[in-house]
Protein backbone atom coordinates (compact mmCIF):
# COMPACT_ATOMS: atom_id res chain seq x y z
CA UNK A 1 0.00 0.00 0.00
CA UNK A 2 1.20 3.36 -1.12
CA UNK A 3 0.77 6.47 0.56
CA UNK A 4 1.28 10.06 1.43
CA UNK A 5 1.36 13.23 3.09
CA UNK A 6 -0.69 15.64 1.54
CA UNK A 7 -1.08 18.61 3.70
CA UNK A 8 0.37 19.28 6.97
CA UNK A 9 -1.00 21.93 10.08
CA UNK A 10 0.50 23.74 12.73
CA UNK A 11 -2.17 22.56 15.02
CA UNK A 12 -0.31 22.74 18.19
CA UNK A 13 0.03 26.62 17.51
CA UNK A 14 -0.09 28.87 20.58
CA UNK A 15 -0.73 25.74 22.88
CA UNK A 16 0.81 24.30 26.05
CA UNK A 17 1.99 21.20 24.46
CA UNK A 18 3.87 23.40 21.96
CA UNK A 19 5.50 25.05 24.71
CA UNK A 20 6.98 21.50 26.63
CA UNK A 21 8.05 19.58 23.77
CA UNK A 22 11.54 20.29 22.10
CA UNK A 23 11.67 22.15 18.91
CA UNK A 24 13.21 19.40 17.10
CA UNK A 25 10.69 17.18 17.62
CA UNK A 26 8.50 19.51 15.43
CA UNK A 27 5.19 17.88 15.69
CA UNK A 28 2.57 18.95 13.36
CA UNK A 29 -0.48 17.34 11.85
CA UNK A 30 -0.63 16.35 9.03
CA UNK A 31 -3.78 14.75 6.35
CA UNK A 32 -2.24 11.80 4.80
CA UNK A 33 -3.67 10.01 1.94
CA UNK A 34 -3.65 5.95 0.74
CA UNK A 35 -5.89 3.22 -0.96
CA UNK A 36 -6.18 -0.40 -0.89
CA UNK A 37 -4.89 -2.10 -3.78
CA UNK A 38 -8.06 -3.73 -5.85
CA UNK A 39 -5.29 -6.78 -6.71
CA UNK A 40 -3.39 -8.35 -4.54
CA UNK A 41 -0.85 -7.99 -7.01
CA UNK A 42 -1.10 -4.53 -7.98
CA UNK A 43 1.76 -3.66 -6.10
CA UNK A 44 4.90 -1.35 -6.67
CA UNK A 45 7.32 -3.11 -8.85
CA UNK A 46 5.22 -5.74 -9.97
CA UNK A 47 5.84 -6.15 -13.54
CA UNK A 48 2.67 -7.27 -14.95
CA UNK A 49 0.94 -4.56 -13.06
CA UNK A 50 -0.65 -2.75 -16.29
CA UNK A 51 -2.00 -6.16 -17.72
CA UNK A 52 -4.47 -6.28 -14.48
CA UNK B 1 4.35 8.32 16.11
CA UNK B 2 5.86 5.45 17.49
CA UNK B 3 4.64 2.27 16.14
CA UNK B 4 4.04 0.25 18.75
CA UNK B 5 4.76 0.47 22.68
CA UNK B 6 7.67 -1.27 24.69
CA UNK B 7 7.40 -4.17 26.31
CA UNK B 8 5.91 -4.23 29.42
CA UNK B 9 3.97 -1.33 28.72
CA UNK B 10 0.62 -0.95 30.64
CA UNK B 11 -2.06 -1.16 27.45
CA UNK B 12 -4.94 -1.26 29.89
CA UNK B 13 -3.77 1.98 31.99
CA UNK B 14 -3.29 4.22 28.31
CA UNK B 15 -6.83 3.05 27.82
CA UNK B 16 -7.73 4.21 30.92
CA UNK B 17 -6.10 7.44 30.47
CA UNK B 18 -7.44 7.92 27.53
CA UNK B 19 -10.87 7.77 28.30
CA UNK B 20 -10.87 9.71 31.06
CA UNK B 21 -9.08 12.32 29.35
CA UNK B 22 -11.87 12.54 25.99
CA UNK B 23 -14.91 12.01 28.50
CA UNK B 24 -13.59 15.48 30.23
CA UNK B 25 -13.34 16.75 26.37
CA UNK B 26 -16.72 15.91 25.82
CA UNK B 27 -18.26 17.34 29.53
CA UNK B 28 -16.03 20.43 29.61
CA UNK B 29 -14.58 21.12 25.95
CA UNK B 30 -14.14 25.03 27.70
CA UNK B 31 -11.70 23.47 30.46
CA UNK B 32 -8.01 23.59 30.55
CA UNK B 33 -6.54 21.31 27.80
CA UNK B 34 -2.85 21.23 26.28
CA UNK B 35 -4.57 21.12 22.48
CA UNK B 36 -7.10 23.34 20.30
CA UNK B 37 -10.89 22.65 20.65
CA UNK B 38 -13.98 23.83 18.65
CA UNK B 39 -15.43 25.04 15.49
CA UNK B 40 -13.13 28.39 15.19
CA UNK B 41 -10.46 25.83 16.08
CA UNK B 42 -11.39 23.79 13.01
CA UNK B 43 -11.92 26.62 10.68
CA UNK B 44 -9.12 28.79 11.32
CA UNK B 45 -6.16 26.27 11.88
CA UNK B 46 -7.61 23.28 10.00
CA UNK B 47 -9.76 24.72 6.84
CA UNK B 48 -12.97 23.37 7.64
CA UNK B 49 -15.64 25.41 6.19
CA UNK B 50 -17.36 27.77 8.74
CA UNK B 51 -20.28 27.37 7.38
CA UNK B 52 -20.75 23.88 6.78
CA UNK B 53 -19.35 23.71 10.67
CA UNK B 54 -22.75 25.96 11.36
CA UNK B 55 -24.49 23.55 10.50
CA UNK B 56 -23.27 20.70 13.00
CA UNK B 57 -25.00 20.67 16.55
CA UNK B 58 -22.48 22.54 19.04
CA UNK B 59 -22.20 19.41 21.16
CA UNK B 60 -20.54 17.92 18.65
CA UNK B 61 -18.25 20.54 17.28
CA UNK B 62 -17.30 21.93 20.54
CA UNK B 63 -15.45 18.62 21.81
CA UNK B 64 -13.86 18.19 18.52
CA UNK B 65 -10.24 17.85 18.86
CA UNK B 66 -8.90 17.05 15.78
CA UNK B 67 -5.20 17.42 14.42
CA UNK B 68 -5.74 18.12 10.79
CA UNK B 69 -8.86 18.05 8.24
CA UNK B 70 -9.37 14.59 6.60
CA UNK B 71 -12.43 16.41 4.59
CA UNK B 72 -9.87 18.24 2.70
CA UNK B 73 -8.08 15.04 1.64
CA UNK B 74 -10.46 13.68 -0.91
CA UNK B 75 -13.95 12.96 -1.84
CA UNK B 76 -16.60 11.30 -0.29
CA UNK B 77 -19.53 10.27 -3.07
CA UNK B 78 -23.02 9.85 -2.72
CA UNK B 79 -23.88 6.33 -1.44
CA UNK B 80 -20.36 5.74 -0.01
CA UNK B 81 -19.95 3.54 3.40
CA UNK B 82 -17.95 5.71 5.55
CA UNK B 83 -16.27 4.80 8.75
CA UNK B 84 -14.97 7.30 11.30
CA UNK B 85 -12.55 5.20 13.48
CA UNK B 86 -12.46 7.60 16.85
CA UNK B 87 -15.16 9.72 16.20
CA UNK B 88 -15.53 11.63 19.43
CA UNK B 89 -18.48 13.82 19.53
CA UNK B 90 -18.96 13.31 15.63
CA UNK B 91 -18.05 16.67 13.53
CA UNK B 92 -16.12 14.74 10.78
CA UNK B 93 -18.76 12.14 10.63
CA UNK B 94 -21.76 14.10 10.43
CA UNK B 95 -19.70 16.01 7.30
CA UNK B 96 -19.08 12.85 6.46
CA UNK B 97 -22.38 11.43 6.46
CA UNK B 98 -23.67 14.54 4.26
CA UNK B 99 -21.57 13.90 1.53
CA UNK B 100 -22.69 10.39 1.40
CA UNK B 101 -26.25 11.23 2.24
CA UNK B 102 -29.17 8.95 2.60
CA UNK B 103 -28.23 5.97 0.12
CA UNK B 104 -25.05 5.77 2.39
CA UNK B 105 -23.72 4.82 6.12
CA UNK B 106 -21.54 6.81 8.27
CA UNK B 107 -20.10 4.30 10.90
CA UNK B 108 -18.38 6.03 13.89
CA UNK B 109 -16.16 3.88 16.25
CA UNK B 110 -15.40 5.25 19.84
CA UNK B 111 -14.27 3.90 22.81
CA UNK B 112 -15.23 6.57 25.13
CA UNK B 113 -19.27 6.62 26.15
CA UNK B 114 -19.25 10.52 26.90
CA UNK B 115 -18.67 11.02 23.69
CA UNK B 116 -20.96 8.40 22.04
CA UNK B 117 -23.45 10.29 23.51
CA UNK B 118 -22.52 13.59 21.98
CA UNK B 119 -21.99 12.30 18.84
CA UNK B 120 -25.39 10.47 18.88
CA UNK B 121 -27.38 13.29 20.14
CA UNK B 122 -25.69 15.79 17.19
CA UNK B 123 -26.58 13.14 14.57
CA UNK B 124 -30.44 12.40 15.64
CA UNK B 125 -30.46 16.77 16.03
CA UNK B 126 -29.08 17.21 12.47
CA UNK B 127 -31.46 15.10 11.16
CA UNK B 128 -28.71 12.36 10.01
CA UNK B 129 -29.67 9.34 12.22
CA UNK B 130 -30.83 7.27 9.26
CA UNK B 131 -27.26 7.41 7.67
CA UNK B 132 -25.58 7.36 10.75
CA UNK B 133 -24.46 4.36 13.25
CA UNK B 134 -22.21 4.29 16.47
CA UNK B 135 -20.39 1.39 17.51
CA UNK B 136 -17.97 1.65 20.61
CA UNK B 137 -14.87 -0.05 20.06
CA UNK B 138 -10.83 0.47 19.80
CA UNK B 139 -8.54 1.19 16.70
CA UNK B 140 -7.31 -1.85 17.08
CA UNK B 141 -10.42 -3.96 16.93
CA UNK B 142 -12.60 -2.28 14.63
CA UNK B 143 -16.21 -3.96 15.17
CA UNK B 144 -17.15 -3.72 11.86
CA UNK B 145 -16.94 -6.39 8.86
CA UNK B 146 -14.42 -7.18 6.84
CA UNK B 147 -14.36 -5.10 3.17
CA UNK B 148 -17.23 -3.79 4.10
CA UNK B 149 -16.20 0.05 4.06
CA UNK B 150 -15.12 2.23 1.24
CA UNK B 151 -13.54 5.28 3.05
CA UNK B 152 -12.24 5.27 6.60
CA UNK B 153 -11.15 8.86 7.85
CA UNK B 154 -9.58 9.70 11.47
CA UNK B 155 -8.64 12.78 13.10
CA UNK B 156 -6.38 12.50 15.83
CA UNK B 157 -7.20 8.88 16.90
CA UNK B 158 -4.32 7.17 15.79
CA UNK B 159 -1.08 8.41 17.58
CA UNK B 160 -3.17 7.64 20.71
CA UNK B 161 -3.16 4.16 19.88
CA UNK B 162 -1.10 1.25 21.52
CA UNK B 163 -0.34 -0.91 18.60
CA UNK B 164 -0.67 1.10 15.45
CA UNK B 165 0.58 -1.99 13.48
CA UNK B 166 -2.64 -3.70 14.92
CA UNK B 167 -4.76 -0.34 13.99
CA UNK B 168 -3.67 -0.32 10.13
CA UNK B 169 -3.94 -4.24 9.89
CA UNK B 170 -7.75 -3.50 11.06
CA UNK B 171 -7.91 -0.39 9.05
CA UNK B 172 -6.99 -2.58 6.00
CA UNK B 173 -8.91 -5.12 7.07
CA UNK B 174 -12.45 -3.46 7.09
CA UNK B 175 -11.54 -1.40 3.83
CA UNK B 176 -12.88 -2.72 0.46
CA UNK B 177 -10.63 -3.36 -2.65
CA UNK B 178 -9.98 -0.13 -3.75
CA UNK B 179 -10.97 1.74 -0.50
CA UNK B 180 -9.64 4.82 0.28
CA UNK B 181 -6.99 6.15 4.00
CA UNK B 182 -8.25 10.26 4.50
CA UNK B 183 -6.21 10.21 7.79
CA UNK B 184 -5.32 13.19 9.80
CA UNK B 185 -2.66 12.34 12.47
CA UNK B 186 0.36 13.86 14.21
CA UNK B 187 3.65 12.99 13.06
CA UNK B 188 7.18 14.13 14.44
CA UNK B 189 10.66 14.70 12.69
CA UNK B 190 12.73 11.75 14.81
CA UNK B 191 12.17 8.89 16.35
CA UNK B 192 10.45 9.31 20.28
CA UNK B 193 13.37 8.11 23.14
CA UNK B 194 12.41 4.64 24.74
CA UNK B 195 11.94 7.25 27.97
CA UNK B 196 9.44 8.89 25.85
CA UNK B 197 7.46 5.64 24.65
CA UNK B 198 7.29 4.21 27.76
CA UNK B 199 5.58 6.97 29.89
CA UNK B 200 2.07 5.89 29.80
CA UNK B 201 1.18 9.73 30.32
CA UNK B 202 2.64 10.72 27.17
CA UNK B 203 1.03 8.57 25.22
CA UNK B 204 -2.25 9.42 26.66
CA UNK B 205 -1.72 13.17 26.11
Amino acid sequence: VEGKIVERFDCYEGTSAKAKLSKDLYVQGVNFFARKPVYPLEVEGYPDNNLL
Amino acid sequence: MAATCPVGFNVQRLRELVRAEYDRVAREPQGNFHFHRGPQYASRMLGYDAEELAAIPDESTASFAGVGNPQRIGPIALGETVLDVGCGAGMDLLLAARRTGSTGRAIGVDITPAMIERAKSAALKAGLWQTIEIRRGTAEELPVESESVDVIISNGVLNLSSDKLQSFGEIYRVLRPGGRLHLADVVVQRELSLAARSDVDLWAA
